[in-house]
Order: C-alpha cells, then structure tokens, then sequence
C-alpha cells in the first residue's frame, strides 16, 4: 500500500503546514500588540518547528510540528510618550515581529502545502491506473 | 498457469511496485521538505538484470516473490509469510541518500522542492507506461483466445 502512504505521508505534511500557517496568522494578527501597563513586554514572536518521526510499521518518516518556540530578538521600541507602556524615557516596547519575514515565510508553507497537494493528486491518479487494469475490456 | 507466471508480467508487476514504493519516497520528501537537516533520499533503481537473471534458466519458475528477485525477500522458515503479502510491513526496496543534493538550506535540510516534483512527474509517467503495457500485453492474450 505504499500509494496509500504516500498520499498518507502527503497529508501530514499539509497538516504540519497547516498549524505553521496559524503561527504565522497569530504573529501576523499581534504585530502590534503592546504591553499596557509601564514598561510592560509585547507580545513575542512565535517560530514553528518541524520534526521528522519515524513510522516504523511503515518504514516513513513523517513529519510533524516539534515545538512552538519563542523568538529571543530584542523587542523593538517607539517614542510614544503618552503611551501607557511608556518608560521612563518615553519609549515603547513593541513586538519583535516583522511583517515582511511573516509573508515570506507564509508563501514558503503556501508552496509547500501545494507541493503536497501534488504528491496526493498524482499517488491518486497511480492508484486510479492500477485499479483501472481491473476494468479492461 | 497464472498470470505472473509469464516473465514479461512479472517484471512489470515489480516495475509498478518499485514505482508505488519510489512514490512513497518522494511524498517523504516533499513532506520534510522545511524540516531541519533532513537529506532527501531515494530508491536503488530497478535491477532488471538480476529479475531477468534469475529466470533465465527457467523462464517458468518466475512466479513473483520466490524467484530471488530486487524485490522479494526470502522466507527461511516454512512459517513465514510470502514476502509480497507482507508488503505494508518490511522494507522492500531499501532507500538510499539521494546523492546529487546541489543545495544545503542554512537548516540543513537538502529537499529541492523543484526537484522532487520534477521525480514525482516522472515517475508517475513511467509508472503509466508499465500499467498501459500491462494492460496492452493482457489484450493481445485475449485477442489470442478469441
């Protein structure tokens, strides 16, 4: 059934996507979430990682999502005097997330989930043409 | 008499396994594809010298899965089951690294994902190949029978 796995194998791989999609949107959706009490922290950017596990009663490896980490740059920081999270100096500390790097990131998971997608379209057309050999005229 | 006691069927039965097993292979690929310092890896191309090899002498004796092919394994004890019917479970073909990775990513991951499609295509249309064969060669059987 090593269709059958490929296409199961296929599938992982877009769920792990999937859940990395969503950190992105979470990064994406607080990028400019700050603290509200002073000198308070942003929020932190989150990194997805992958993890390779073995299937051994199928002889794969899977992949999966290992762990949500933190990102440990520096928070960047705004003059915003008036601000509740303002210090003493008046800056602000704001998220260390930059957009640009999430779009990026995101069209990476974007061409990967279509690279799956691939893999289960044409293991299911092999499969299609196997069976098809039952139905000769 | 039974179908893959032809040598030409079963030959291409093995093709269209090592095609099935190759498949599987690249799905493995193309899903690590972001996961750190994974290598993509391949399969041993089909030997078709050591399937024809070892019917040679006796074209009859090829029936799939006992004729020492790339693909079967041996049973060594009267128990065991027929190596094609343990299929979903031993490791039929072994996979090797695939060796002409041109490009590292930072994470050492190896996968071109341009690459792996670029496999997947042509093993799916190699695969097709076998079974339209397949099913052609089953045809002029039935053309002789008629």
């Amino acid at each position: 059934m090593d269709l059958v796995n490929a296409m199961t194998l296929a599938a992982k791989g877009m769920k792990a996507q999937g859940s990395r999609m969503k950190v992105i949107s979470e990064n994406l959706a607080n990028a400019d979430t700050t603290g509200k009490t002073k000198g308070e922290d942003p929020y932190r950017r989150q990194i997805v990682t992958f993890k390779n596990e073995m299937n051994r009663a199928d002889n794969m490896k899977e992949v999966k999502v290992d762990k949500v980490t933190y990102d440990t740059a520096d928070f960047l920081t705004k003059y915003d005097p008036s601000h509740p999270a303002a210090d003493d100096r008046g800056y602000v500390k704001t998220p260390n997330v930059n957009p640009l790097l999430e779009m990026m990131d995101m069209r990476e998971a974007q061409r990967s989930y279509e690279a799956n997608l691939g893999v289960i379209e044409m293991s299911r057309s092999m499969l299609m043409k196997t069976i098809d050999l039952l139905r000769m005229a | 008499m039974t179908m893959t006691d032809l040598t030409l069927m079963s030959a291409m039965l093995k093709k269209m396994d090592w095609h099935e097993e190759r498949q599987k292979i690249i799905a493995q690929n193309i899903a690590n594809a972001d996961s750190a310092g994974y290598r993509p890896m391949d399969i041993k191309p089909l030997d078709f010298k050591q399937i024809l090899g070892g019917s040679a002498s006796s074209l009859s004796m090829t029936v799939a899965g006992t004729d020492g092919g790339a693909m079967s394994m041996t049973a060594t004890n009267s128990t065991h089951f027929g190596a094609d019917s343990m299929a979903a479970g031993g490791q039929k073909v072994p996979s090797i690294k695939q060796k002409d990775v041109y490009e590292i990513a930072p994470d050492g991951n190896g996968v071109i994902l341009e690459d792996q499609l670029l496999r997947m295509n042509e093993n799916y249309t190699d695969h097709a190949f076998v079974s339209n064969l397949y099913q052609k060669n089953i045809a002029m059987l039935k053309m002789a029978l008629k």
